[in-house]
């Protein structure tokens, strides 16, 4: 990924952009599940303290820096230099969204894993604090967060919703691309980021309490997030030439049948009517609507990047 | 909840002929499942090792037009038969992790069997290039030849076979 | 007559693909709720205790049958845009069986072990995985055992249907299999109760509707059936017109006729005033009439080759018989006469060029008047400008 400041007459952005590859879709993947799995757990925490919690939904906000371990890795990959990714570190650009992220990054390390360490169960910390009892610094880090459990909660849900927002935004300030030239972007892959976070949380074995809360919520997300497609095609429709050729490829266009099946069918309205049964006919949610939301979220980005490569202004001047 | 019973036999058939008659006037062509494993392994193939696809008389041509395999009217139609499946279980009270089989077997055994049937049945389709859906229902209905025949023969290896494998299921 | 309107034209094969995930969805559900997510129910059709599947089956076979034939009859359906299961008849006939076998070991069969996996089966999925297995392995051994592959093109009828292949009407046949099915459905209803007193069948979940009401359903689809059929009988019969196949190089039908193959019929459609002479063995066609006599009394075997002057020969005339495949000769008559008939010139020096050049100048001999043993031109040396074969994508299943 290079940040493009040059003139954007080169073969690499128009007609067609292709410096993007398959680990950008992979990256705002995982970093949409990190947001949502760090919002869920910042509001249990904020909003149901007193609960108990199953032991695998207590170990999962560890997650969150696995994951996103995993999606820097891919995006680290991408880079054109790799080894000049510390200069981002170096400055502060405000009009940068590649900026920001570097910087909501490096902050969500902490955060998470502290919330992660405080949410965990006591006998688990307690057996690391026991094994790590040369450092005594360990201890004193530990009931420091444990002091702070809501300040930590709040720091997470809004950092969690920062990445959210900045998966989408990144795309979104790129007004060379017109698909991608929208606001609703960044909300758009903010809910879609608490689904499939949701969508991951209920991959393991939680309790039914917990599997029938999260998808009751996943409910909510998925219809806010059909609504926020069509606000978003709606825009595009009404704009310029350019958007309209852009949203064409959704109908029509050669992104037609990939959006329409795997984003739309199988990601969000095959896992609505499922919970909704599941809801009305009392059974605990499984984890087959789970998994085909988690394959939708990852199919919206990734035709959302390649689609939107495809998407420009020159391309479609030179088509006419 | 309690499952719900099982359609009438001849009113879900007519609800299938309806299916498949607007699959016809509609798409052109017929309902089918064995094209999708073929695809994919046309695809994950043409990533792998290009030139033994490529030039494979089974697989190489459907990377012929230099489109790809899986943008097919076939594929996404697996893709359909594997939603209305799960739409269609849960709502009837059905969906259930669990492994069909008779008392006298187990499940690792049945498991198998399954496994077993399936490479058969993947090989077998492959040579006949299609499968029951493809070949005899949809053939069947366009009365075409071979499909009658590959229907019958279905049928006569079903019973051939079905005293060997009886333990499965009684 | 109104204009064909299926199968529908879409503006562009994106939004065709687009009604797959719908119809896919109907066939789905429609599989489950038929109870064919269930293996030990599809198993039963083989013990003869629940013959569900034959049930099923046969009725969405007639219905789409009768609606097929019927739009196709009144002039709404266009069955020459329709995709067409060609016939292999020995690859279908030894993979049939052998699916069938499969279809027993696992209970299921590639599209219902799609649903069955979706409805959380676990022998469903690893039926399903079984299948890319398989696919996998005819893959490889296409490529290993040559023999393989000439059993899967082996038995090439085209694109044959039963109709045509019989020589009978399509609306008399469409209702001949009807009844045949009315027939086959009393006597499953009969198999099953006999073989389910005879031993417990297997708990296959919630009871079934009972008889009275599931005969009501067969007479209401008889019923339905048999007016379909009556419309379709009364309007003109719309078949299948006569289909190019492909196309035959000169030199290629050149060996044919040396070698005498039997089932040849090589039709010279030359307009009238064309006094040259044509290929040896060929008939001159000059009416329409005369073609289809012929064509019907050289029977089902025939390999027909079709020419004019200058191979720009598109379609059969309409009135030839439906369902019959031909081929074309490339270059026509003139193509015959620079390929064939006039001995090549030597323009290279490899081996295998000069032998190509000793043959076709072999066979220039034969057809100008110089004696050739048959048996010395037999063979090819090396095959080149053979009939390019139109090569048809394979739907798969």
């Amino acid at each position: 990924m290079q940040e493009i400041t040059t003139t954007r007459t080169n073969q690499y952005i128009d007609p067609v952009l292709h410096i993007w590859h398959s680990e950008i879709p992979l990256y705002l993947f995982l970093g949409g599940i990190v947001a949502g799995i760090m919002i869920l757990s910042g509001l249990w925490h904020l909003l149901r303290p007193a609960d108990e919690r199953s032991r695998a939904l207590s170990m999962l906000p560890w997650a969150s820096p696995v994951l996103l371990s995993a999606g820097m890795f891919f995006l680290w990959l991408d880079l054109e230099h790799p080894f000049n990714a510390w200069r981002f570190y170096l400055s502060f650009k405000l009009g940068s969204p590649m900026s920001w992220g570097a910087w909501i990054l490096l902050l969500i390390y902490p955060a998470s894993i502290l919330l992660a360490w405080v949410g965990s169960p006591a006998d688990v910390r307690q057996g690391c604090i026991k094994r790590l009892a040369r450092f005594p610094s360990f201890d004193r880090w530990s009931s420091w967060s444990e002091a702070r459990v809501k300040p930590l909660a709040a720091a997470n849900v809004i950092l969690g919703a920062a990445l959210g927002i900045y998966t989408g935004v990144l795309l979104g300030t790129m007004a060379a691309r017109p698909l991608w030239n929208s606001a609703i972007l960044g909300p758009l892959f903010l809910v879609s980021g608490l689904s499939t976070g949701a969508a991951f949380l209920l991959l393991y074995r939680l309790a039914d309490k917990e599997r029938v809360a999260l998808s009751k919520i996943d409910m909510g997300l998925i219809v806010v997030e059909l609504l926020l497609i069509t606000l978003w095609f709606i825009g595009l429709a009404s704009g310029g030439a350019a958007a309209r050729a852009a949203v064409w490829q959704f109908f029509g266009g050669p992104y037609t049948a990939a959006f329409w099946t795997l984003v739309i069918a199988l990601g969000l309205v095959t896992p609505l009517v499922a919970e909704i049964i599941e809801h009305r006919h009392k059974v605990v949610p499984g984890r087959v609507t789970a998994v085909l939301v988690l394959i939708g979220g990852f199919a919206l980005r990734w035709i959302v990047v390649f689609a939107g490569q495809h998407s420009g202004w020159v391309s479609e001047l030179a088509q006419r | 909840m309690k499952a719900k019973p099982y359609w009438n036999p001849y009113m879900a058939g007519v609800l299938l002929g309806l299916t498949l008659l607007a699959t016809f006037l509609i798409a052109g062509q017929g309902l089918g499942a064995s094209a999708f494993p073929k695809r994919v392994l046309a695809t994950v193939g043409s990533e792998v090792v290009p030139e033994w696809t490529a030039s494979n008389p089974s697989l190489g041509m459907y990377l012929e037009d230099d489109s790809n395999p899986l943008r097919n009217w076939l594929v996404i139609e697996v893709v359909g038969v594997m939603l209305g499946g799960l739409l269609g279980a849960l709502s009837a009270g059905r969906f259930k992790p669990t492994v069909e089989k008779g008392p006298r077997i187990s499940t690792r055994g049945r498991l198998m069997y399954a496994a077993g049937g399936g490479v058969i049945m993947g090989f077998a389709a492959a040579l006949a290039r299609g499968c029951t859906s493809g070949q005899a229902l949809s053939g069947g209905a366009l009365l075409a030849t071979g499909s009658w025949a590959f229907m019958m023969m279905v049928f006569a290896g079903g019973y051939a076979f079905a005293y060997l494998v009886r333990r499965q299921w009684t | 007559m109104t204009e064909a309107i299926f199968p529908l034209l879409f503006g562009s094969e994106e939004l065709r693909l687009l009604t797959a995930i719908g119809l896919g969805f109907l066939f789905g559900f429609t599989l489950e709720r038929a109870g064919f997510g269930n293996a030990r129910k599809l198993a039963a059709q083989f013990y003869l205790h629940d013959m569900t599947v034959f049930k099923v089956m046969f009725t969405a076979i007639l219905v789409a049958m009768v609606g097929l034939y019927s739009f196709s009859a009144i002039g709404l359906l266009d069955m020459s845009r329709m995709w067409i299961n060609p016939t292999f008849m020995w690859a279908q006939v030894i993979g049939g069986f052998m699916l069938g076998a499969g279809f027993i070991m696992s209970g299921l069969c590639p599209g219902t072990s799609v649903v069955s996996a979706a409805s959380g089966r676990w022998d469903g999925l690893m039926t399903f995985g079984g299948i890319f297995v398989g696919s996998f392995l005819f893959a490889v051994f296409m490529d290993w055992f040559p023999a393989l592959g000439s059993l899967y093109s082996g038995g090439s009828m085209g694109e044959s249907v039963l109709p045509a292949l019989l020589h009978v009407p399509a609306p008399v046949f469409v209702l001949g299999v009807v009844i045949m099915a009315g027939a086959a459905f009393v006597g499953a209803e009969k198999v099953e109760r006999i073989f389910r007193q005879r031993h417990e069948p297997v708990e296959l979940g919630p009871k079934q509707t009972p008889r009275t009401a599931r005969y009501k359903f067969a007479i209401a689809g008889a019923l339905v059936v048999v007016a379909l059929v009556a419309t379709g009988a009364t309007a003109p019969s719309l078949e299948r017109p006569a289909q190019p196949m492909g196309e035959v190089a000169p030199l290629d039908l050149a060996q044919e006729i040396i070698v005498g193959n039997p089932n040849l019929v090589i039709l010279d459609l030359r307009s009238e005033n064309d006094s040259a002479p044509g290929i040896p063995g060929s008939t001159r066609i000059t009416s329409d009439f005369a073609a289809q006599q012929l064509l019907n009394s050289a029977g089902s075997a025939a390999r027909v080759v079709v020419y004019d002057e200058t191979g720009s020969l598109e379609l059969a005339p309409a009135t030839w018989p439906a369902g019959l495949a031909y081929y074309s000769l490339v270059g026509g008559l003139q193509g015959w006469k620079t390929d064939v008939v006039t001995p090549a010139e030597p323009s290279g020096y490899g081996t295998a060029e000069r032998e190509f050049i000793l043959w076709q100048n072999q066979i220039a001999g034969f057809f100008s008047g110089a004696a050739v043993r048959p048996s010395a031109v037999a063979a090819p040396p090396v095959v080149a400008g053979g009939a390019k074969k139109k090569k048809k994508k394979s739907m798969g299943c």
